[in-house]
């Protein structure tokens, strides 16, 4: 894991990079997210880091919230995960939006599940597409897996698989929100140290900075 | 240990604590609570560990992350704390398969190794509430043993 440890500490321009290419990601996600609902997205980016896989959790706050999650590999180029989470809440005004009818069920259900999937599946693409245009890299995404469940233990599975094969991962954390329509959403993507030396070699290849 | 009623454990971390201090951990979902306990001295920890085994392990410096290091680390503590390996009392949660169509069996891995691991320490399991499909938050209450688990559509229950 040496690649790890050398990662330990970027520099504050290479967290600089790293927020403006989540901003990237965010926003083509947020356009997506405009078409489907015709509503204005706001984004915002919480942050970059690069640590220990156990610590993750300590950054993004960990909790018993129930919330409709879907996770996707990211596959080719770059390897890691992306992660979509809506509160119980935003289904069902999603949901309404998207079909065009309330059908009075508070829970979530099958439809509005799949059709959170749908959505997730949509915005995690757009994100991806973005970065790949961005880096010149060729990023697929896998199909989503979804479930409703606490937040801290659909992050904690994630998490889990993901150290199986690594001890350290970049965070993305980004969300986004339409205020009238009271739908929160919020993106984590997770990326394996080798997929962050990559995504820096590109970033100071497209970018060639002055030796100091 | 500070003097508060209630000890958050993170992810791949620990707690130890007497009576009347609770211990909570948030999101179980494939990974393994253990909870050891002892009646007599009321003195009880929780672990929250990730993965099955530690000899699999690139990094070995956080025995507390696998189950199987996890669970020695906490019966080593609390005999430090003055308990008795032979009143130790164990009970496990979680090990769930949180996405249906995926077939990492993590969790599963993490319960096995667990049962094998305190068989090994000749620590009895007295409860369990493992596998199915859905997250679960535990806490430990020192005053009694008794753990309490939260999910979203399954209720709560003590075990």
């Amino acid at each position: 894991m040496e690649e790890g440890k050398n990662l330990k500490n970027l520099r504050e321009y290479e967290y600089g990079a790293l927020r403006e290419l989540e901003n990237i990601g965010i926003g083509n996600s947020a356009t997506s997210l405009y078409k489907l609902t015709n509503n204005l997205v706001q984004t915002r980016v919480l942050g970059a880091k690069f640590e220990l896989i156990e610590n993750i959790p300590k950054i993004t706050g960990i909790s018993e919230f129930p919330v409709l999650g879907s996770f996707m590999h990211i596959e080719k180029d770059l390897s890691g995960y992306i992660l979509i989470f809506f509160p119980e809440k935003s289904v069902k005004n999603l949901s309404i939006i998207l079909s065009g009818e309330d059908r009075g069920i508070d829970s979530v259900d099958t439809i509005s599940r799949s059709l959170i999937e749908e959505v997730s599946h949509i915005l995690a693409g757009t994100y991806v597409t973005a970065l790949s245009t961005f880096l010149g890299l060729n990023i697929l995404i896998s199909t989503p897996y979804t479930v409703y469940d606490m937040f801290g233990s659909i992050l904690n599975s994630v998490l889990t698989e993901m150290s199986c094969k690594t001890d350290f991962a970049l965070l993305l954390d980004a969300e986004f929100l339409i205020k009238e329509e009271k739908i929160y959403g919020n993106v984590l993507t997770l990326f394996d140290p080798a997929s962050l030396e990559y995504i820096l070699k590109r970033i100071d290849e497209i970018f060639p900075r002055k030796s100091a | 240990m500070t003097d508060s009623k209630l000890i958050i454990v993170g992810i791949g971390a620990y707690a130890l604590a007497r009576s009347p201090v609770k211990i909570k951990t948030y999101g179980l979902g494939s990974c393994v609570g253990i909870a050891l306990y002892d009646r007599r001295e009321r003195i009880g920890g929780l672990v929250h560990a990730m993965l099955p085994s530690i000899s699999n392990a690139r990094i070995k410096e956080n025995p507390l992350k696998y189950t199987d290091s996890g669970i020695e680390y906490l019966a080593g503590e609390i005999v430090k704390k003055g308990s008795s390996r032979k009143r130790l009392e164990a009970k496990l949660v979680g090990g769930a398969h949180m996405f249906e169509n995926r077939n990492m069996n993590i969790g599963e891995r993490n319960i096995e190794l667990a049962r094998k691991t305190l068989e090994r320490l000749e620590i009895s399991i007295v409860a369990e509430d493992t596998g199915k499909n859905y997250g679960r938050t535990v806490t430990l209450d020192t005053s009694t043993g008794d753990l309490l688990i939260r999910t979203i559509l399954r209720g709560d229950k003590i075990i």
